[in-house]
């Protein structure tokens, strides 16, 4: 039900590439690394897709090796704070401390929301690594920048992104065509057009 | 813990409470008689709201030029360009340029008022339109609102102190309840759990609406106060599974501590209606402190917020 209100949740952003906050990281992943972990990330963000909920997905990653996994249950439970982030926190923390997260990597489908986006700064998470941006709720350079943002203690992290954009892309673009057709008035016929061009 | 008396004050958008500013606008002076076919080619070709200032009204009785009327022709400051392109406008639309003159800049409103004190200050630069904006933003609270303030306040601040008590180290304590203002019913009354928990995001916000989406799933609710287990499922469902597609669409939220950046936006992805605190969050509040979340205009939902001071 929530979906079919929350149209376009999440807005798919043009912004270009691969683009970093940040490169002073002294251990960086290597390509196939980061695209191995977000091609993980996007299993769970189909996951979602299946289960009707908003496709986006996540792992952490500590020592490279994924520690916890999540993706979207807003629906399921009801509860629309329930992002992927949180799930995967949630699964961690059942198991580690949380000082573990200080030493994970994230990699999500979607620019975390503002929620996840503060959470992952309580977290103290390393680095983010994201596909495309969220125009509607983004945390992380859409509509606040709470990554670098000089707030409560010092707790910025780095943030990269455009790693398999494009799939992450597909997969909203999907997904909210099949809630335009299921909705009850249906929205503008444009909307429900499956664009394949990426630009 | 009784509250005797409560101050208030309405965390609004700027657009309540910016001063006046304001902006040159071209004006010049008309015939009466020719008004009707003057208004139907400006209001055509220079329309007020696609120049931004669909807030001003377009004519008022000048007080230069006796019997004349004073229009609104457009906000370019080059006078004199306007005259030659509006006589050539009126000549193709057979109107004597005579019925227009003195062509010359005049100061207006730049913004919209958006509270009666504005309008009735604002208007005298120029005349306005009022729309009132007051029904979604509350400006002031009924004696029934302070009433239900004072009583969950009380609630919040009990149950934090009692926490305090348990876990006298925890330097997050706080409490949060969340009411549906209708039946003045506590949905959830939650302390901060952080430190219980060993888990930084367990913020008394996040913990009420989990209890929350916890009844609405069926799963039994335990009653703070009394220690009963009561499942409240079906009550919630006949009110809510028809009409309210979100968590705590209406419901008002009473916390101590300013929520954090993250809890707010947890809020907005609850929809919840309004927010009542107490002490302000210097760290990371989203409300006043660090951002102003639940009027950040580029975000799909909006809530009231005022911020209580105890007497
Ligand atoms: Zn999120
Ligand atoms: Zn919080």
């Amino acid at each position: 039900m929530e979906n079919k209100i929350e149209n376009k949740a999440i807005n798919i952003t043009e912004k270009n590439d691969i683009s970093s906050s940040n490169n002073n990281s002294n251990e960086e992943e290597s390509n196939e690394t980061i695209e191995k972990f977000m091609r993980e990330a996007l299993i769970q963000a189909q996951d979602a897709y299946d289960a009707c909920e908003v496709p986006v997905g996540c792992v952490f990653v500590l020592n490279n090796e994924i520690i916890g996994k999540g993706r979207n249950r807003t629906n399921e439970t009801k509860n629309g704070t329930r992002h992927a982030e949180l799930e995967a926190i949630d699964m961690i923390l059942k198991k580690y401390s949380p000082e573990v997260l200080k030493e994970c990597t994230l990699y999500v489908t979607v620019e975390p929301c503002i929620m996840c986006a503060a959470a992952l700064r309580l977290m103290q998470v390393k680095k983010v690594y994201f596909g495309c941006h969220n125009e509607r709720f983004g945390g992380c350079g859409s509509i606040y920048h709470l990554h670098n943002e000089d707030y409560g203690e010092n707790r910025s992290y780095e943030i990269e992104c455009g790693y398999l954009r494009e799939e992450a892309i597909m997969m909203l673009r999907k997904f909210y065509i099949r809630e335009n057709k299921n909705a009850p008035v249906p929205k503008k016929k444009s909307n429900r057009v499956l664009k394949t061009e990426i630009i | 813990m009784e509250i005797k008396d409560i101050e208030y004050e309405p965390l609004l958008p700027i657009e309540f409470t910016r001063p006046l500013e304001t902006i040159d606008i071209c004006i010049a002076s008309i015939e009466p008689k020719k008004t009707n076919d003057i208004l139907k080619i400006l209001t055509s070709k220079l329309s007020l709201n696609d120049m931004n200032i669909g807030h001003l009204k377009r004519i008022k009785k000048s007080e230069k030029h006796d019997k004349l009327l004073d229009v609104i022709i457009n906000v370019s400051t080059d006078t004199t360009k306007t005259e030659t392109e509006l006589k050539e406008i009126f000549k193709n639309n057979n109107i004597n340029e005579d019925a227009i003159k003195d062509f010359r800049l005049c100061k207006a409103s730049k913004h919209p008022a958006y509270t009666k004190s504005q309008f009735s200050e604002w208007k005298n630069v120029w005349p306005m339109i009022f729309k009132d904006h007051d029904s979604q933003h509350n400006l002031k609270l009924s004696d029934e609102d302070i009433q239900n303030i004072k009583k969950w306040c009380s609630v919040a601040l009990k149950k934090a102190e009692e926490d305090k008590q348990k876990n006298p180290d925890n330097k997050y304590n706080n409490c949060t309840v969340i009411v549906n203002p209708t039946s003045q019913e506590a949905l959830a009354i939650e302390t901060d759990n952080r430190i219980k928990a060993n888990h930084p995001l367990k913020h008394s916000v996040m913990e009420c609406i989990k209890t929350i989406s916890d009844i609405h799933n069926g799963k039994d609710h335990i009653n703070i106060e009394t220690g009963d287990s009561i499942n409240k499922k079906r009550k919630l469902n006949e009110e809510i599974d028809s009409s309210q597609p979100y968590l705590c669409s209406n419901y008002d939220l009473f916390t101590i501590k300013e929520p954090c950046i993250m809890c707010c936006m947890a809020l907005v992805h609850s929809r919840i209606g309004r927010v009542f605190y107490i002490e302000k969050n210097d760290r990371d509040g989203g409300l006043e402190s660090i951002h102003q979340i639940h009027i950040q205009p580029e975000l799909n939902h909006h809530f009231q917020v005022f911020k209580i001071t105890l007497k």
